[in-house]
């Protein structure tokens, strides 16, 4: 994932972000804009290379051409709402000056209640109940277990929620970068 | 300059570092608060697992506990003691080795010393937390937990001052150089009894993470002097041969011609 959120940090620290503001364009938009162009040039690169290798030590693919299609699809649409919360690690800049710190539990709650490094079904009850309230699960575990076995309705129940986390995520960044604008202007910029 | 000279330089240099790193308490605070609930996560990942698997080569989550609180613990020291460190490739390459140079203190030890970072009280918190919560509190164990984390400082202290004067034959490579050392942190969380073979060799050599975590587990679990002195001698013998590495690259050193005021 382009680690977007640095570059907001950058942005910020360095007082770029003055110079940037005056531009006829969104700030948010010009950087998920730049962070979605860096993911697919990284997905095709890094897609293709892990692909490939998979392929070759497997020895065939086990997706079928639908399977397959639907994973890119999910993939992209998990992403891009990974990326509008990497951005709201990134904004939490205005009132931590560094992000490395939040961004750090970020990521391990990312391993960990997204399921990435140990399964979810191992988990206690509890903690499963407590994932399935968080992002985490459908942004990585959950989405990736459906190649294993691709329900109709698993599908749209992961589009639904990341679509829903999608619309928090974005509508909370939004409301944090106006937040955070006018300390930086109490700041002078 | 003689050792006990150096000694004494070492923590007043060191009291100024604090202090100047936690002149910004509510930053401090934040950071440190983050990396105590950062190892946190990490570290429930091992609960979760010890709860459907009992144990890993006769490890149990006991051991566990034991060997995070010695690597959280260890790097934290290093963090706190010589903040300056994952900064030395970049100094080096830069050639801003010159205002260290021209004065008469140990310049190995200054340059490394010359920096505090507040995030490693956040992995210390951590360590005495796992020393709490995995009831690790006989006598006995919390000295040798002391003396580990100690010998783990020196481990990760040498293999970063060994990494970063790579620069000094290899040129511009500090990110490799950073990776190497993270590489070390992060195999020093786990147990190295799951490598065999050339694997574990690696691990007490190029990687030297099981002389971080498993040894120090291995003595605690089954106590022998033999041991005790197989960990101090290995650490000692790593930051020997750091300090060799650094001094025999300073030799290739050129300097930036920058002029540089230290306050």
């Amino acid at each position: 994932m382009p680690r977007v959120q640095f570059n907001i940090e950058h942005d910020l620290r360095s007082g770029r972000l003055a110079y940037l503001l005056p531009r006829p364009i969104s700030y948010l938009g010009s950087i998920f804009a730049e962070g979605a162009g860096t993911l697919l040039l990284n997905l095709i690169i890094l897609g293709t290379v892990g692909f490939s290798f998979t392929w070759f030590c497997v020895g065939s693919v086990p997706l079928s051409p639908t399977a397959f299609l639907q994973a890119i699809t999910l993939g992209f649409l998990a992403a891009f709402v990974w990326l509008i919360f990497q951005m709201l690690v990134g904004v939490s800049a205005f009132w931590l000056q560094e992000v490395w710190s939040f961004n750090w539990v970020w990521e391990k709650l990312l391993f960990v209640l997204g399921g990435l490094i140990l399964p979810l079904s191992i988990y206690p009850p509890w903690l499963q109940t407590l994932a399935s309230f968080t992002p985490f699960p459908s942004l990585l575990g959950q989405r990736s277990g459906l190649v294993f076995g691709n329900d109709t309705g698993d599908i749209l129940w992961i589009i639904v929620t990341l679509s829903l986390w999608g619309i928090v995520s974005l509508t909370t960044l939004l409301y944090l970068y106006k937040k955070g604008l006018r300390i930086l202007n109490i700041g002078g910029g | 300059m003689p050792p006990l000279k150096n000694i004494t330089f070492f923590f007043n240099l060191l009291k100024v570092s604090i202090k100047e790193s936690i002149t910004n308490r509510r930053t401090f605070l934040v950071q440190a608060s983050m990396m105590v609930l950062n190892n946190l996560i990490f570290f429930t990942l091992w609960w979760i697992f010890f709860r459907q698997f009992h144990d890993i080569n006769g490890w149990t989550i006991r051991d566990l506990y034991v060997m995070s609180a010695i690597g959280f613990g260890a790097y934290g020291v290093m963090q706190v003691c010589f903040g300056e460190l994952e900064y030395l490739s970049r100094i080096i390459l830069r050639g801003d080795l010159d205002p260290f140079m021209t004065q008469p203190k140990s310049l190995l030890i200054h340059l490394i010393a010359s920096r505090s970072l507040a995030i490693g009280w956040g992995d210390i918190f951590t360590a005495v937390l796992l020393i709490i919560l995995g009831d690790l509190t006989a006598p006995l164990t919390i000295l040798l937990i002391i003396t580990s984390i100690f010998t783990g400082f020196l481990v990760y202290s040498a293999i970063g001052i060994i990494a970063h004067s790579l620069v000094f034959w290899l040129g511009s490579v500090e990110n490799l150089c950073q990776k190497y050392c993270d590489s070390l942190l992060l195999f020093s969380l786990y147990p190295s009894n799951i490598y065999s073979g050339g694997l574990q060799v690696i691990m007490f050599t190029v990687i030297p993470a099981g002389i971080i975590g498993y040894l120090p587990v291995e003595t605690i679990r089954n106590f022998t002097w033999a041991k005790l002195l197989i960990l101090l001698g290995s650490s000692i013998g790593f930051m020997v041969l750091a300090f060799y590495i650094f001094y025999a690259g300073l030799k290739r050193y050129q300097s930036g011609n920058h002029f540089v005021t230290r306050l």
